[in-house]
């Protein structure tokens, strides 16, 4: 009988109870002209600065990091007249600073690219964020989620959007404790230990939700991430700076869209994906697609931690020693040791006498080589 | 000897009436249309004789006669001079007798009636069968005699009746009755009803139906009457696989892109889960597609999924799936066949656009009680019917279910912990015959669905409907059916995320119809159908409410729907010559959209949309919208030869109700929307020329149609258009203009120890939306292929029967693959990479390509043994082809992945086990 079950299971996960069957898929090759201008802009009421990214949209197949936009012309212009130039730096990236951003006024963007072409941008209203009120973790079967609340009385925000850098605390799995230097092993001096790191990484996917739905304007345990159990983030400490900003209902629209056609797909009934573009517009082609989105207002932010002892007993994880191993070099080995990817770990010794050292590949014994500094961060406590 | 025998009880009354005082023998009475039972009343009540007679056999009589102070034996003399009755003095009793009653064979309808009291006493061999052969035989040696005997044998003189299977006494749809000499036919509507218009004279009718054993009668036409036939069940299914009645009806018949299937053809073919399933072979014939695997959308020779009118005994069906689409709603055990319209869609039908698929249900056994089922690796099926009365009244259940949530609950991974799904079907049905010219048929049917993937949110679907049918025969050449359907499709999605969130959206859809349908046919040479319809819509297009205590969801009511969709029909069937035959009809539709509703009014000139809505229009409960026109319908077929035909046909439907999706597959959330003031009713034309050729008498067809479509007001939606709760649907949907054509090809052997079809289909279908604005136009107002617009199809369905217990079939289905929109490029938009997308549908995943084989074993073909049973052993994708359910694209840590999607990626073997008793 049980077999039965299984055999009747196996068919059920067949169908669709797991995405079983995808599979990498390589397209076509698709010919067709693809350097439409992106516009990634917003303006910081907070702090009174305009940032905006220029890059190239590139085809499909290549390989390239998108080319950045350089030496255009930016303006951010109010609905009063007033205007403000933005400088721009060869990576496509242009600021400005100390505009005097008023809640009542309504801005846009003016550029003018070096083949000549202007572009503009709608008039946008400037979103005044609510204060986040709590930013706490809720501990999951195998998993926990980092969840945002926050509330508008004035029920004037009702669309939300967040976006993150993440950090944490790891250590490699050895210590280092001694160093390579000429052909001399020395001891590790302190500010050079490899063992313990801080990764820093920024949100990618697209955080948003909205209360329109609702009653009050409010957001209840919105959920920013999921951090599996085991995850390297939850071995020793965890931080985040969750970064908040109110979206105009067009906004909200763009990059619910732009979430459904690039990040939601793979279901079995999925919406056709479709052309999403924002809300800016050549001035001598209206056909001219033009992607990216402007928008500005106020940002909250606001930090927290999380330690592997606030963690619940069946989520905590310890950093194994996996692949890692440790092995001697003899004294009389010395010359052929390769520095380049091996670290020293301590000294191997038959009774009192030191006879080599002990030693394990890069990728167990530095920290850096997975992606972190050995500087503690200023924020970390 | 049997001329002189009422002559010899007539000479014995005359000398019994001189021997003994009588009363009187002599009556006054005046009938006018006066019934046999009142004669026989008002001779009882003024003399002594009592009658002995059998009143069904009677209450054909009608007596218009005047006596006064007359022998009761001239009187009966008058009565029933003429017709087949006889009558026999005895004493007092008058005994009416039927010629026949006197032969010297026992009738037929004497064992049929009374079979266990006449069955002799075994004392040798004496099987069933034999008794059955038997009777049979006599049967088919006996002359019927139709109507009063007469010498004029001039002119012509119609037959009409009901052919029934001998066993259960269910109507035998779709069999063919004819003769031969003149070449003269006709097959059973879905009553099992044929009427048939003959010259006057002796004749040997035959009657052919699949599965059926070939019968005759030899009649003796001298005026209008009723031949009912009851002819019996192969006792082997296996023997007779394809539709063999059909054989010459291809090449003959008026019909031309029809499909008929008859559950046993569909039940020899493998099957995907264990489950016969009539939309899935359904799908293996030319002309009809589906965009995703497993699913039960039809795409018919280029029409969108919701341009099928799917009618179950008469009533709508909205959605005919369960479990995503992997099995369809309908259960195989209670089903009787299925017609597939594709073009010459006759005037009764309307309201869709591309097809009608018209699914009946069997009657309930009439003679015994008895019942099927099955049980496959996910649903258990079982269905019961017999006779409430014994040959008047049946009834038929069916239920079938899954038992998949009892095997979730059992297995505790995390993936299915909040997984759930399940759904059932019941279907019960009742028919009634009142009299020879009188049946009511009752029909009910529900299914229901519930599942839940992995996730917070809970959906559930309903689609229930019920329908009542009255058909009177009013002469031997017209009949009239009343219907009466009611449909219900409802579902609601419930989702628990987060108390404060949880919300319940509902939808629901209503829909009553009443029809009338006369069928007349004045003679030989015509045929004439008409009738009314009257359909009303009622729509709850989005109730969302929330859900548990804590919730603070605002609630969100769309405002209903109403609509009225009425149509008058009339049709006539006309044989100019043998060779040529045309049908014409007419329909025409009067449709209303009506208040009490809201309706914005948008800025002229700039797009439609949310920030161009002027003013609101309040209308009260009268028409909102109006809309109407003529449907004309045509066919003409030309007999080239005896063994090839030629056919055309031109069809307009219009469809006022539309399924709105902008996913690609049917999803549980499709909503339905009623044309109004801005959604205009689809037109759809279509041209279809068709050439058809019987080979090697009759065992090899070929036929080639090939068609053209031009389709008006279909709908298309802008990129990222939302359906669900939207308060002005009309900003997001567009009107599109579609054109379709193609060229289908089949080759068919019917019959022998392999059978099966070939067919080839070139199709495409094109859509295209111009609007004013540059938002409301797609890909630059050029035509581009529809979502389901797959070029090549190649078919293959072949069985082979190795003996009459073992059988094997395979599947091979080809089709290019569907059109998708992919990325062209990709962009980096706040440290993530983002994909634009080209225009829509400008490429196409890979193409598909999939094999099945199925075993069929039958349990030993004893006749008499408790239960007949089956084991079909089936693997679907035998060679576990990953095909292409769907390509995607998607920013995954900043960067660009592409993935296939494929499901039933694997061979899928099933193991089903069938009984019928």
């Amino acid at each position: 009988m049980k077999s039965l079950y299984r055999y009747s299971l196996l068919i059920l996960l067949y169908t669709a109870f797991l995405t079983g069957c995808v599979e990498p898929y390589a397209p076509p090759a698709i010919e067709s002209t693809t350097n439409y201008l992106v516009v990634d802009g917003f303006v910081n009421s907070t702090d009174g600065t305009a940032t905006v990214k220029l890059s190239r949209a590139i085809p499909l197949s290549s390989t390239d990091s998108p080319p950045p936009e350089v030496n255009a012309t930016i303006f951010v212009e109010d609905d009063k007249g007033n205007r403000t130039t933005l400088q721009g730096d060869q990576t496509g990236n242009y600021t400005g600073s100390g505009i005097p951003l008023d809640m009542s006024s309504k801005y846009r963007l003016r550029i003018r690219t070096v083949d000549t072409k202007e572009y503009l941008s709608d008039y946008i209203e400037l979103k005044e964020s609510p204060p986040i009120d709590d930013l706490k973790f809720i501990p999951r079967d195998n998993s926990i989620s980092v969840v945002v609340s926050t509330h508008d009385d004035t029920g004037n925000s009702r669309y939300y959007q967040w976006s993150y850098d993440e950090t944490w605390e790891y250590t490699a799995v050895y210590m280092s404790g001694l160093i390579y230097v000429d052909g001399e092993v020395l001891t590790r001096p302190d500010d050079s230990y490899i063992h313990r790191c801080w990764r820093t990484l920024s949100s990618k996917h697209i955080i948003i939700n909205s209360s329109e739905k609702l009653q009050e304007d409010l957001i209840s345990e919105f959920p920013v991430v999921n951090i599996s159990k085991g995850s390297q983030k939850l071995f020793i400490k965890y931080s985040m700076m969750l970064r908040q900003r109110v979206l105009t209902r067009e906004a909200y629209d763009y990059w619910e869209e732009l979430q459904k056609t690039t990040e939601n797909l793979g279901g079995l009934f999925d919406p056709q994906p479709g052309k999403v573009t924002g809300n800016i517009h050549s001035v001598s082609d209206a056909a001219e697609p033009v992607l990216g989105y402007f928008s500005g207002g106020s940002v909250q932010q606001k930090r927290f931690f999380i330690s592997l002892r606030d963690l619940p007993d069946n989520l905590k994880a310890y950093q194994s020693v996996g692949n890692c191993v440790q092995d001697t070099v003899l004294l009389a080995d010395l010359p052929d040791y390769s520095p380049d990817f091996n670290e020293l770990i301590g000294t191997a010794t038959a009774g009192p006498v030191t006879i080599g050292y002990t030693y394990a590949s890069k990728s167990c014994a530095d920290c850096r080589t997975q992606g972190g500094t050995t500087t503690k961060p200023e924020f970390w406590q | 000897m049997i001329k002189k025998l009422p002559l010899l009880f007539f000479l014995l009354l005359v000398m019994a009436s001189s021997g003994f005082s009588q009363r009187t023998t002599r009556i006054t009475a005046q009938f006018s249309a006066a019934t046999f039972e009142q004669v026989v009343h008002k001779i009882e009540e003024q003399t002594d004789f009592r009658l002995s007679y059998n009143s069904a056999w009677t209450d054909s009589l009608t007596v218009d006669l005047n006596v006064s102070n007359e022998e009761v034996t001239s009187v009966l003399d008058k009565i029933l001079s003429g017709t087949e009755f006889h009558y026999n003095v005895y004493q007092n009793n008058i005994y009416i007798t039927r010629e026949r009653q006197i032969l010297t064979e026992l009738p037929i309808d004497f064992f049929g009636q009374d079979e266990t009291k006449t069955k002799p006493a075994p004392s040798f061999d004496y099987t069933d069968f034999e008794q059955r052969e038997k009777k049979k035989k006599l049967a088919e040696e006996k002359l019927y005699t139709i109507g009063p005997r007469t010498d004029n044998l001039q002119g012509k003189a119609t037959i009409a009746g009901t052919i029934r299977d001998s066993k259960s006494g269910e109507p035998v749809i779709g069999a063919s009755v004819y003769v031969e000499n003149p070449m003269i036919g006709a097959s059973t509507d879905q009553f099992g009803h044929y009427s048939l218009t003959l010259p006057k004279g002796q004749h040997i009718v035959k009657v052919k139906s699949i599965g059926m054993k070939n019968t005759h009668r030899q009649v003796m036409l001298y005026a209008n009457g009723r031949l009912d036939v009851e002819i019996e069940e192969d006792i082997t299914p296996l023997k007779e696989v394809v539709v063999e009645s059909d054989r010459d009806a291809r090449v003959t018949g008026m019909q031309m892109g029809m499909e008929k299937l008859d559950i046993k053809t569909m039940k020899q073919m493998p099957l995907a889960l264990g489950e016969t399933d009539i939309m899935k072979v359904v799908l293996t014939l030319p002309g009809v597609q589906t965009v995703g695997e497993g699913t039960v959308g039809l795409n018919v020779r280029g029409g969108a999924t919701n341009q099928n009118l799917i009618l179950y005994n008469d009533a709508t069906v909205y959605n005919p799936s369960h479990l995503f689409g992997f099995f369809s709603t309908f259960n195989p055990d209670v089903l009787k066949n299925v017609e597939l319209y594709k073009s010459g869609i006759n005037a009764e039908y309307g309201g869709r656009l591309s097809s009608v698929l018209d699914v009946h249900t069997r009657e309930g056994n009439l003679k015994k009680l008895s019942g099927s089922g099955g049980i496959s690796p996910i649903t258990g099926r079982f269905s019961l019917e017999g006779p409430i009365i014994k040959d008047k009244t049946s009834f038929l259940l069916g239920v079938r279910s899954t038992y998949s949530d009892w095997i979730l609950d059992r297995v505790k991974t995390d993936e299915l912990k909040s997984s759930d799904a399940s759904f059932y079907d019941l279907n019960a049905s009742i028919s009634h015959k009142i009299d020879d010219d009188n049946n009511i048929y009752l029909s009910g049917y529900m299914s229901k669905d519930k599942f839940k993937l992995n996730s917070d949110t809970a959906y559930n679907y309903s689609d229930r409907n019920a329908s009542l049918k009255w058909k009177h025969v009013f002469n031997s050449k017209l009949y009239g059916v009343l219907t009466g359907t009611y449909s219900r499709y409802e579902y609601a999605v419930t989702s628990n995320s987060s108390p404060i969130n949880a919300f319940e959206m509902d939808f629901a859809i209503k829909q009553w119809n009443a029809k009338a349908d006369i069928n007349y046919f004045p003679n030989a040479k015509h045929t004439i159908t008409a009738g009314a319809s009257v359909t009303r819509y009622d729509l709850s297009p989005g109730n969302y409410q929330p859900y548990g205590a804590e919730s603070m969801v605002i609630p969100d009511v769309l405002q209903d729907e109403q609509g009225q969709e009425s149509a008058v029909y009339v049709g006539e069937n006309f044989d100019i010559t043998p060779a040529l035959s045309v049908y014409a009809g007419l329909r025409y539709s009067y449709y209303q959209n009506y208040g009490p509703r809201e309706v914005y009014r948008y800025a002229p000139g700039v797009p439609r949309q949310e920030s161009s809505i002027q003013d609101t229009v309040q209308y009260g409960s009268g028409p909102i919208a109006t809309y109407h026109g003529a449907e004309p319908r045509f066919s003409v077929r030309y007999l080239l030869s005896e063994s090839a035909s030629l056919k055309f046909s031109y069809n307009r439907m219009r469809q006022y109700i539309q399924m709105l999706s902008n996913t690609t597959v049917i999803a549980p959330t499709d909503i339905w929307k009623l044309s109004d003031s801005y959604i205009r009713p689809q037109v759809g034309d279509q041209l279809s020329v068709g050439f058809y050729k019987n080979l090697r008498g009759n065992m090899i067809e070929v036929s080639l149609e090939g068609y053209y479509k031009k389709i008006k007001n279909a709908t298309d939606f802008k990129d990222g258009a939302s359906l669900l709760l939207n308060h002005h649907l009309e900003t997001d949907i567009l009107n599109a203009d579609g054109k379709a054509y193609g060229v289908e090809f089949m080759l068919k052997k019917a019959t022998g120890k392999l059978n099966g079809w070939i067919s080839y289909t070139y199709s495409r279908t094109m859509l295209k939306t111009l609007g004013a604005t540059a938002s409301e136009t797609i890909n630059s107002g050029k035509y581009y292929p529809s979502s389901y617009d797959k070029p090549h199809a190649v078919n293959f369905i072949g069985n082979y029967k190795f003996s009459r217990r073992f059988n094997f079939s395979m599947n091979i289905v080809y089709s290019t693959g569907r059109p998708i929109t992919l990325p062209i490029a990709k962009y980096d938009l706040g440290g993530s990479m983002r994909v634009y997308y080209s225009d829509r549908n400008a490429f196409r995943i890979p193409d598909y390509i999939r094999t099945d084989i199925s075993i069929n074993i039958e349990g030993n073909h004893k006749v008499r043994k408790l239960a007949h049973s089956s084991w079909t052993f089936a693997v679907y994708n035998l060679w576990g082809r990953e095909n292409a359910y769907s390509v995607y694209f998607t920013s995954e840590n900043g960067r660009i992945r592409g993935y296939k999607m494929s499901i039933f990626a694997r061979p899928i073997p099933t193991i089903t086990y069938n009984f019928k008793f």
